[in-house]
Parts: C-alpha cells; structure tokens; sequence
C-alpha cells in the first residue's frame, strides 16, 4: 500500500487537513469551467490552422464566407496590431499567421458563426493558398534561406544563446579526472484534462470580458492590451475553474487573442474551445533539449568543476524562451557544490509548435542528465551513487557559484530518508536479475525571484475585507489550477484571524476585481500570495485587537483570543468575534486591509542573473526500484521512494496529491511522454493514444517522506511542492534501469521498443 | 459538436433484414461504435447510413448448438463475455484477449463482431482532422499512394483486434450472413489489404463465432505501451492440443503487424515433427520474427515491434509448453526438460 | 439533414431533444440539455471524462451516438446523488462523492466526473471492491492531477464502509 510518512512531528498549520474548498463543486458536477460557461447570445468561434508545418501564406480567400448561414465574422491577416509574446524583448507572436505558417497548427483565420457547426462548414469555404517549404526540424544553422524559419530574425535560426561563467575554470579541469555525458531529452506536452477554452466579449462600451482556461490572468491580460493596442485597464480576464495547468496556459495564446477580435467584429460573445488536437499545436510544453556535461572530480569524489550545454530546441515562436534557456543551467549548483561552473545554452527556432513552460521548467531535462552522469560517474569511480551524491551537496545557508542564497535545505535528509527508506545498502547489488535500484535529487524553486517583465512593484498582492455579517473576504489574482491555491489562502486567513474557515470567502483569479498576483507559474503561489495574505490578515488582527481593546476599555496586551472569540481575562470578559466586527466597522468604517509580497532582491548582478534565484529552494530526492522485463523490454516500477523538502506542509492531503501528480507525470516523461513529429513536420499522434500519459494501472507504489524544517521566508514555514519531485523521477528510473541491466540509455522517453532495441545491441556487442 | 459527415441511423429488430440494408449504398453496420464512432468523429469514415443491430436479439445471444460448441453472436458485448457464468473457464485465452481489449467501459459497449471487423489503422491515417488535412489522400483514403510503405501498392494498415488472432489460434469459424449463410475459418475473414482488410461480400455481415467444442491448450501475448488502454503494437497467440503426449494441431498467430493475423506456418510444421527443446522454440521464435514484417505505422519502433515478434512468440510456446506439460503428464514428447523456467532470449 | 426527436430520461427527468443522428450523447448532455458536469477531454473515447451510465452501466458518452440510447435511460455526475437518495433517503450525496471530498481525490476536478461515475458503478457491482479491482475498473480514466492513488482510496474508503451493502 502507498504511504505517506513523516520523518518526524513536524510543525503544521492547524487546519492541515482541511478539504479544498472547491471538492464539493467538482464532485458535483457544479464547478465551471471555461467551456461550461455559456454567455447570452454567445456565438462560436472556429480558427483555421494551417495544414503544414512550414509555408509561405499565398492567398487567403475569405470572401466566400461573408453571408454563409449563420457566419457572423471572419478574419485574416496578422490579427492582432502589434506582435506580442509573453517576454518583453521576444515580442514575436500574431495571433493569425499572414505571411508564413511555422508550424503546423498555426491559425490563419478564424470565424464566428451562430453554432459551431456553421463555423465549421463556412471554415470549409475558406480558401488558403500555401506555397509549402521544408520544415525545420532540428536546432542547427540552416542551409538555405528558406529554411529559416523567422527570415527577420538578426541571428537566423538561433533564436537566443547565453553563456555564463563563475570560478576558476581552468583551474578546476587542471590535471582532474573527467567525465563526458551527453543525453537528449524529449519534448512533452502537459495534458492537462482540460482542453483550454476562451469565451470573450467587446462590449459596446468598448470594455473587453474575458473569461479563459488560464493560469495567469494578468500576463493575459498584458499580452491582450499589447496585442489589441487597448489600455490594460479596459480589459478584464477572469479565470473560471481550471482543468489542470502544469505550465501549459502560462500566457495569452493565438485562440484568446482572435476571440477578442471577433467579438469585436460581430458584437456578440464568443467561445473558442481548443480540440485535444488543437492542445497539442498550441502546446508550449517541455522543450526538447540536446545535452552535454563535462565534470572534473577530485580526490573523495569532490566535483571541481563542471561544463553544462544545453540545446533548447524552441519551436516556432519565444513564448518563455529566454527563461527555459536559462533555467537549463541555473538549478545544477542549488544540489551539488560546484566550485567552477560554465553554462552554455542555445535555443533554436524550429518549425514545430513553440514550447515552454512545463512543471520543473528548463529544470528538468538538465536535472535527468545532471543525475544521470552523477551515477555513471559513480560507477566509474566504484563508489556508491548516494556517497558521492553526499561528498558534493550544497549546504543549507550558503550562496552558489551562480550567486544563489539558499536558505533552508533538507536535501541530506531526503538522501537519508529514501535511502533508509528503500532498503538500498542492503539490496543495491544483491538484486535478482534484472532488478535494479536507482537514486536523484532535485530541487526548485519557491518562486520565481523576479518577475517576467521588469518592475519594483509586489509580486502578489491581496486585498481582505470584513463583512459585518462577520464573514472575510480575500480578494487575490492568484489562479488555483487545481493545485488548490484557493484553499491555501482560506487556511492561512482562517489561521492569522482566528477563525473558523467557513468565514472565509476567496475571491481570484479576476484582474477586474483582485489586486495582481503575477500567476500560477514557477510555484510561486504559497510562497508569494500565502505571505502576502497572511500579511493583510495580521494587519486586520491587529486592527481588530485595537479596536476590542478600546471598546472594552483595557490594553491590546490584556485581550486574549480564545477560539474565535476576544477575552479579557482580568475584567472576565468575553466578546465574540461578530460583535468586534461591528464594533470595528462601527468605528473606522467598512474594514479592509491589503497586504504584498516582494520576494528578497537577488544576489547575482550578472546578465541572466534574474533567472534562478527564489526566497527558498524546495529538495528533493527518489529512489526507483524497477525490473527490465528483457523479452518484452516493459519497464516494471515496483516503487519509488520520494522525500521531500518543502519546509511546514501546510495541508497534508493537498501535499501529498501534489507530489503523487508530480511523480507519476515525471514517470510518464521517462516511460512513454513525447511530442515528437515526423520527418514532414506532423505531430506524431496528437491524440492521447498517440501521446500517451500514465494510466491508474501504469502507477507503481509510492512513499512520500516529508522532510525538513519550517523556511523562515515561507508562510508559516512552508516552501514549494507542485513542480520539485517531479525531477528526480526521470533519471531515478533511468540510473535503475542501468543497475538492472547495465544499459545507459541516451534519451527519453524508454518505451518498450527502445529497450529492446538496447539490449539487443547489448547482446550483440557481447558477441562480437 | 463536430463537422461528423451526416447520416441516418436504422436501428433493425431482425438480422433477416439486414442484408437489404446493407445492401444500400454507403450503408455500413454499426454495433458498439467505439471504434466506428470515433472514425467518425475524426472524418475517417463517410457511411450515408448506419445499420445499427444491438436491436438484433439474435446476434446477441451466447449458445451452444447442437455438437456442444459455443456460438457467441457477433453483437454479444465484450463485457457479456467476461461476465459469462462458463465461456471463461473452458476458452481463457479467449477471456484475456477480450480483456487485453480497450477499457472497461469501452468493453461494456465494443461487440465481438466488431471486434473481428475493426477498421484497420495507420500512424498515418488514424489522426484528427488538421493533421490530415494536408495531406494528399493514401490508399485507404482512396487515393493513390501510402505513406506507411512508400513502395507498397496496397495500404499496409495495422489490423489490432485482440480477439482474432486468438480465435485463429483456437481455430474458431465465422458465420458469415448475407443473401446466403457461410461458414468460414476466421482467417479467412481478412483480405490482406489494409484498406478493404474484410472479406465480406457487400450484403454480408458477421453473424457469430463458434468455438471449437474442445479448447486447445493456448497462450495470449499482447505488446503495447501502456498496461491498458493501448492497441496492440504486436499480439501473439500460439494454441496447441495434446495427443497422446505428443503437441498437434499447433497453431502460432503474430498480430497487429499487418492487415491481417499472420499464421507462422514454418514454425507450425517445425514443433509438429520435433520435440520442443529451448532451442526449437527458439528457432520458432526467429521464424516468426522472419514471417512477418511490421512496417513503421504503429506507435512504438519498427524494429522494436519485429524484436518483440521473436521475443513474445518464444515466450508465448515457453508458456504454452509448461501448460502443456502440466496437463499431458510425463510421457510426452515435449523435450522441455531441459528448459529454464522462463526461456530468456538472451 | 436528418434532424429527430430524441427522448430520454436524464438524470430521473424525461427530455425530448431535437438532434441528428450523427450527434453524439456527450452533445446532447452538455450542448442540448446543459448537464456541463460530464467533460470532454478527448472527444473520441480515449480519456474517460465523458463517462456517465447508460441503464446502469458506466458509458462513454462521447463515442455513443445519441440515437442509440432511444428511450434509455442516462445518469450524469449532476444526478449521482439524486439516484442515491432515492435508495437511502438518509444521505444527502453518494458516499463516495463524501469520500472524493475526504480523501484528497480531487485536484482540477476535471476528470472527477468520470471518475466517480466510474467509481460509484463498480461499488454497485462489486460493494467492497480490493485495491487492484478499483485500479481495474479506473483504466480508461485519465487523471493528470492526482498520481491516481487519493482516488483509489475513496473509492476503498466507501468499498470499507461497515462492509454492509452499499447497495
Ligand atoms: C481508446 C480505445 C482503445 C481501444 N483499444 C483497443 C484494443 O486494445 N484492442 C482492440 O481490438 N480494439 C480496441 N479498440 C477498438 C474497439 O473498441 C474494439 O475493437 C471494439 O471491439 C469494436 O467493437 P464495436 O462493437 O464497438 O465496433 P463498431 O465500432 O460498431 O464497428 C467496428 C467496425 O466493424 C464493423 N462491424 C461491426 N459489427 C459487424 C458485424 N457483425 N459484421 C460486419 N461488420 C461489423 C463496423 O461497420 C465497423 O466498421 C479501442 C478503441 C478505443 C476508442
Ligand atoms: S498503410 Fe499506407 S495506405 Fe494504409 S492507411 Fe497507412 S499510409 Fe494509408
Ligand atoms: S471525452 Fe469521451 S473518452 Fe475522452
Ligand atoms: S484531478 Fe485534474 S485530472 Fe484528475
């Protein structure tokens, strides 16, 4: 049976296993997601795509749609009035392609009609002349111009290179025994259950509605305004109930900004609901990348330095680009000491759908390999994989090589727990055939330390609000994608004020209605908004002291809070929580506080430097006990042992489903996850038997052990937990699958087929 | 909504009609329609009527006739035959094919007949509509070229139902209705071209399956990615009966490599005269993987699809020959005794 | 085109919808008649957030055309609980709507609808189903939140309640 463990008592919050607050909505049938949504008069939205992967636009003919049944706009040509893209300086996306499609995928035109069938049958009528080009498949300077998938770009193909160094490197790979890896990571996609869905409304005042499957309304918001030339004031985007996020609806996408112009155009609402198919194009998931390491380890295993290239293959357009490249490289120094340290990275432009973020962003790829090349490095060195692991981890309170400050970390404990945990010492090399034990680590971030476009301004911010009818209000930008942000924020109001939770209202993801919180992105949301509503709730506690204080006619040192209610022990005086609402909002007026969350300023002040640093760092480390079937090549996971950092868990099942989501999504990027495409540009199968995650009967055991202790910059203590355990999966499994088999597999994913094909090589090697 | 091409749907109560129905132009049957109905939904299919016979109490009745042998009608559900009080104790292999199909709920709904009839499929065709939509029509989509098999002159689609290669290997037979009713061996129900892969005249339709009186001893293998949901990226099904210790009548299928199951007759005819050593089973093993050849429109690797091939045929008789040797006793001429536990290609 | 009347109950209700025959059950329930609760994450049976019951019987809506469920009769997530009370007028919801709740088995909650439909039909076929008959019937439900394994406790939460027939 799986388990949960808890190395010791560990600090919690006091309502940690409060249920979500949206359950009953969602085992109901009653939450409303973008798609359930239906507005008066809504029309439906339907965007052409182009069938091609690469090709220039030679005609677009849309007059013979005008007056079809039921069609009530139509639209070509770039779409939106400036290009626009969710990093300040890769501005380079329309929402309607006009010259040239990148990917197949791409819309070109889009229609609103009075049913979506009518939509469809006049997208039929539509004529697009396309003059077809080679695809560009993989990173690499092209060969022709045609080839080039943005002809504008000042470095061709290249869409960014960055190169960082710190320490001593020449020193460092003096006269040091090294060791070369290389691995290619595969590209996946986040499949989310939810297919996005956008319904958007010009109204005739000229204010735009948007309600979106998205996880940062803001950054829509801001993309919108751009793209639109409107002043971001006019524009609200709400976020409903979200089916599942992982990265995938980080920012405004094609399909958000062309239901806003054809509202424009016909006056009326308009849907647009992404098919699985469309999931798949739009995609902006894990980026494909190509890898080398290069280490030089000293006496005792002591890592000296260390060479890290990575080849970001990016798809066709920025999207978050510039900070997955980044992130390629930021994160190795927060496990490992790594006195020198060069970082080389490059993402290309391609013609396939662009990538971005996807839980772990950029992080994950170079973690698999960083892990990966630990162990054959062990091995090498006839060492034991966890030993060498402990000769090199960062120290808690310490700053990298690359100027990050890690405050709190648990990362020796994990090691400890999953070590203990899985038995390894006693069974690692007494295994029967074919069986093997495999060990990571990992990290992340608590939040990213700096936002996506430049400004001084709080991260997150939260407005709070007492009711006379002794309910509270807290108003957040923040978005819960499932993740349960919602329910965060209810506990830790509930806990800062006293009170029972069923005061609590939340109120988010609504830009026209809640103070900005940047988004749920880089698992930002505890950390950021969970401080910054515990800061707008002290200030209401202290104002609700003060004021009970006053009325009662005693100092604020002489109330004491018992439950809910306030007590003056010496005058033997109770009074309940409603009454000092009254009292307060008799005295001051309605009663409202605000409070923020600006996370600590960065320590590096090097180019690329805002990419990395977070208030704290989350650890983690997996170990996997697996078995190569050799006839049929079928990977069996019997177990994984996961330990976690994340500082004061602060909702034990919400914790745990995290890390279970997060575990079993790595293990589908190690098994069996790709977006790949085929030599002519096409998806391989964008569909969910062509792309395949994880079934109920594909998940092994698994015990989670929580460890650490409370992050003094966390809320109540607690750091992240959505994207960290994700990482130590994939090269957890790959490192078993070496120890059972002695196997060392170059990329992802290891279905089946590729096993066989490795031990078949294997077993031909032998006999040569 | 989808742009789904129109239809009508005619729901019968008597199979005596359904050869006239079917008789009309673009008419075709639709029995559970998780097969059919997704092709649909995707555009993969242009029916300008459906035929629907889960009416039909007739095709949907579990019997034995009069020699005491199973006749399963072709619209029994999936479902009805792992829930069946006997069928699955005296036809396992049949069960865990059937159970090897799809998912519970598709189960509940997908029939036997439509089963055996599932349309073929292709990594190249069987994709939603954008992805199609730039490309010139293959053979199964009549046009005039396969992306599969460059060279080929027929379409090479993947036939993947589970249960054919196993009725094969039980040597079950078909009742084929139509303006006559004949019997046929299931084998003979597949044509070999990926695009026209049934056999069936244009009034004909699946009726029944009948199962041998006695089950052979049989063992089912099925490769895929994931441990369910997934079409078979290879099936094995290998059935062989005991006479007088000696194994006869054995029967070696490979599946889901082609339109059609594919018998491994070499392989049959080589463990028909020898005793079945390690390396007999083995050499049946490479024969199989010789016979069939898997081109690259499944999900997983062309070449770890034909490793797979060999690897499951040997694990398969591996299997089938410690139940053989489990039921005929010690005199047999099995030749296993040498044999590990699991017979390990490498 | 082949426009009928379609009727059936839902969710204890008679209706009568007008539809084509190529129209699917999953859009009828959430385009014609408004019951958003059933999901469409796929469209073409390979994800399981469509899944209501047909007489009974877990289905999926999307690959049933509505035609063929004529005078059947269909129960969606919206009236799990409904059906339950009518049988144990005592609860308000199907226990393992409270065991959804308890557990931790909802995230997103979009495949939450399959799921407990799903569910709540295995515990009427089999009342206290073992680990691995739950990780059964669950197959053809995808859920990318949750690791699965919150939800296999619900349902073996209710499975567990008391042993006494949850019929
Ligand atoms: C997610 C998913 C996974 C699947 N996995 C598998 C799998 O692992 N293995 C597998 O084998 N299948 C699989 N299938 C396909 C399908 O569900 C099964 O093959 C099923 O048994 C088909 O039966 P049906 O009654 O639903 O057929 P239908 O869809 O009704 O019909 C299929 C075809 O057969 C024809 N037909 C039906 N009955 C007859 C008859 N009596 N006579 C002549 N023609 C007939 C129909 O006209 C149609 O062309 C899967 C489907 C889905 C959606
Ligand atoms: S095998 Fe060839 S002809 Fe047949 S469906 Fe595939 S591409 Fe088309
Ligand atoms: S929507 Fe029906 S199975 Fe996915
Ligand atoms: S809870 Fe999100 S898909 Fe299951």
């Amino acid at each position: 049976m799986s388990k949960m463990h808890e190395v010791e008592a560990k600090p919690t919050a006091l309502l940690d296993t409060m249920p979500r607050i949206d359950a009953w909505d969602k085992v109901t049938g009653q939450a409303l997601y973008a798609d359930d949504v239906r507005w008066p008069h809504m029309a439906y939205g339907f965007l052409i795509r182009s069938p091609y992967a690469h090709a220039r636009v030679v005609k677009v003919d849309i007059e013979a749609v005008r007056g079809l049944p039921g069609v009530l706009a139509v639209l070509c040509g770039p779409g939106s009035v400036a290009a626009y893209g969710i990093m300040p300086s890769t501005q380079d996306e329309h929402a309607l392609a006009a010259k040239k499609v990148c990917y197949l995928g791409e819309p070109v035109v889009a229609i609103a009609a009075e049913t979506l069938h009518q939509a469809e049958a006049a997208a039929s009528k539509v004529v697009v002349e396309y003059e077809v080009l080679r695809p560009v498949l993989h990173p690499g300077v092209p060969k022709s111009h045609t080839a080039l998938v943005h002809p504008e770009h000042p470095t061709g193909n290249l869409f960014k290179a960055v190169d960082l160094e710190f320490g001593d490197m020449a020193g460092g790979f003096l006269d040091a025994w090294t060791r070369e890896d290389r691995f290619f990571y595969q590209g996946n996609n986040h499949v989310a259950m939810e297919p996005h869905a956008v319904l958007a409304y010009w109204r005739p005042d000229g204010k735009i509605e948007v309600s979106s499957s998205t996880q940062a309304p803001h950054y829509v918001q801001r993309e919108l305004a751009r793209a639109l030339d409107v002043p971001d004031y006019r524009i609200r985007v709400v976020a409903p109930v979200i089916g599942g996020g992982f990265g995938g609806k980080s920012e405004a996408f094609p399909h958000e900004v062309a239901a806003v112009l054809l509202s424009r155009e016909c006056g009326r609402p308009v849907k647009i609901t992404l098919s699985r198919e469309e999931v798949f194009y739009t995609h902006r998931g894990r980026h494909p990348v190509s890898m080398r390491v290069r280490t030089a380890i000293g006496p005792a295993g002591r890592i000296r330095a260390m060479e890290f290239d990575t080849e970001l293959d990016g798809g066709a357009y920025g999207s978050y680009g510039i900070a997955s490249t980044y992130y390629t490289g930021a994160l190795q120094p927060t496990t490992y000491q790594i006195p020198a340290y060069h970082f080389h990275g490059e993402r290309w432009y391609t013609t396939k759908p662009p990538c971005g973020p996807k839980r772990g962003h950029g992080t994950t790829q170079p973690r698999a390999l960083l892990e990966i090349h630990l162990d054959r490095m062990a091995r090498a060195l006839r060492m034991d994989p966890i030993a060498l692991r402990r000769q090199n981890l960062t120290p808690p309170h310490s700053v990298t090589v690359n100027q990050l400050e890690i405050t709190t970390s648990g990362l020796a404990e994990c090691l400890d727990a999953v070590e203990a945990r899985s038995g390894w010492r006693e069974r690692r090399g007494q295994l029967e055939p074919d069986r093997g034990l495999g060990v990571a680590c990992s990290s992340y971030l608590s939040g990213a330390g700096l936002p996506i476009y430049w400004n001084p301004l709080p991260h997150s911010g939260v407005r709070l609000a007492v009711n006379r009818d002794g309910g509270v209000q807290v108003f957040c930008g923040l978005t819960d994608i499932g993740q349960g942000a919602q329910t965060i924020l209810v506990m830790l109001t509930a806990q800062a004020l006293g009170i029972d939770s069923q005061r609590v209202r939340v109120y988010t993801a609504d830009t026209g209605m809640t103070p900005v919180d940047l988004g749920s992105y880089s698992s930002r949301v505890t950390m950021m908004a969970g401080n910054a509503t515990l800061q707008a709730a002290e200030r209401m506690a202290a104002l609700l002291l003060h004021v009970a204080a006053e009325r009662m006619g005693v100092a604020e040192v002489d109330v004491l809070r018992k439950g809910e209610d306030f007590l003056v022990p010496m005058a033997d005086r109770i009074t309940p929580w409603d009454d000092v609402v009254k009292w307060a909002e008799e005295m001051q007026g309605p009663l409202s506080t605000v409070g923020g969350y600006t996370p600590p300023p960065a320590l590096g002040r090097y180019k690329g430097s805002g990419v990395g640093p977070s208030p704290a760092y989350s650890f983690s480390a997996c170990v996997a006990d697996i078995t190569v079937n050799t006839r049929d090549g079928r990977v069996t996971v019997h177990h994984l042992w996961v330990a976690h950092d994340l500082g004061t868990p602060l909702n034990r099942s919400m914790v745990e489903g995290q890390i279970r989501g997060g575990v079993v999504m790595g293990l589908g990027e190690v098994l069996m996850e790709a977006q790949a495409f085929n030599p002519d540009g096409r998806h391989r199968g964008p569909h969910l038997l062509g792309y395949r995650i994880p079934t109920i009967l594909d998940v092994p055991e698994i015990d989670i052990v929580l460890v650490g202790e409370p992050e003094p910059r966390g809320p109540l203590g607690a750091k992240e937990v959505g994207q960290g355990p994700l990482n130590p999966v994939i090269p957890a499994v790959i490192n078993a699958i070496s120890d059972a088999v002695g196997i060392d597999l170059t990329e992802t994913p290891i279905t089946p087929d590729r096993i066989l094909r490795a031990l078949h090589k294997q077993e031909r090697g032998r006999a040569q | 909504m989808s742009s789904r091409p129109s239809f009508y749907i005619t729901r019968l109560e008597n199979w005596v009609d359904l050869p006239s129905s079917l008789g009309t132009l673009g008419a075709q049957i639709l029995a559970g329609g998780t097969d059919l109905v997704p092709n649909l939904t995707w555009e993969l299919a242009s029916p300008t009527m459906l035929v629907d016979v889960m009416g039909i109490s007739e095709l949907r009745e579990i019997t034995i006739d009069a020699e005491g042998r199973w006749v399963i009608g072709a619209a029994v559900t999936l479902s009805d035959i792992l829930h069946h009080p006997v069928l699955g104790a005296h036809y396992p292999m049949l069960v865990a094919a059937v159970h090897a199909v799809a998912t519970p709920e598709i189960r509940a709904q997908a029939t036997l007949g439509g089963n055996l009839c599932v349309d073929t499929r292709c990594r190249f065709r069987n994709q939603p509509p954008i992805w199609r939509s730039g490309l010139d029509p293959c053979f199964k989509s009549d046009g005039n070229r396969c992306y599969a098999a460059p060279k080929s002159r027929e379409c090479v689609a993947i036939l993947s139902s589970d249960t054919a290669p196993v009725l094969i290997a039980l040597g079950a037979e078909v009742a084929v209705g139509g303006p006559e009713l004949r019997w046929v061996e299931v084998e003979a129900l597949y044509s070999g071209d990926g695009h026209d892969h049934l056999t069936l005249g244009p009034q004909e339709f699946v009726r029944a399956v009948r199962l041998p009186r006695v089950s052979p001893a049989g063992v089912f293998r099925k490769w895929r990615d994931r441990a369910t949901m997934d079409f078979p990226e290879v099936d094995v099904a290998v059935a062989a009966t005991l006479d007088e210790g000696v194994p006869r009548d054995i029967r070696i299928v490979v599946s889901a490599v082609g339109p059609a199951p594919v018998r491994i007759s070499a392989a049959e005819v080589l463990l028909d005269s020898s005793p079945w050593t390690d390396a007999q089973l083995e050499r049946a093993s490479v024969m199989a993987r010789e016979a069939v050849h898997p081109y690259d429109n499944g999900q997983l690797g062309v070449i770890g699809r034909q490793l797979a091939v060999r690897s499951l045929v040997l694990d398969a008789l591996t299997a089938l020959r410690a139940a053989l040797m489990e039921t005929g006793g010690e005199q047999n001429d099995l030749g296993g005794r040498d044999s590990r536990e699991k017979g390990q290609p490498r | 085109m082949a426009g009928t009347l379609l009727q059936l109950t839902v969710n204890g209700h008679p209706q009568t919808v007008w539809i084509q025959d190529k129209t699917t059950l999953l859009e009828v329930l959430r385009d014609g008649l408004g019951f958003t609760g059933t999901k469409n994450g796929c469209a073409v049976g390979q994800c399981g957030t469509c899944t209501v019951w047909i007489d009974g019987v877990s289905r999926l809506s999307c690959i049933t055309l509505a035609r063929t469920v004529e005078g059947r009769t269909v129960t969606t997530v919206e009236g799990l609980a409904d059906w339950w009370r009518e049988r144990h007028p005592e609860d308000v919801y199907h226990p393992l709507q409270s065991a959804f709740v308890a557990e931790g088995a909802v995230q997103c909650g979009f495949c939450t609808p399959g799921m407990t439909m799903a569910g709540a039909a295995l515990l009427q076929e089999i009342p206290h189903p073992d680990r691995e008959e739950i990780r059964e019937a669950l197959g053809g439900h995808l859920c990318r939140c949750t690791g699965y394994e919150q939800i296999i406790r619900a349902v073996a939460a209710v499975g567990d309640r008391g042993k006494e027939d949850v019929r």
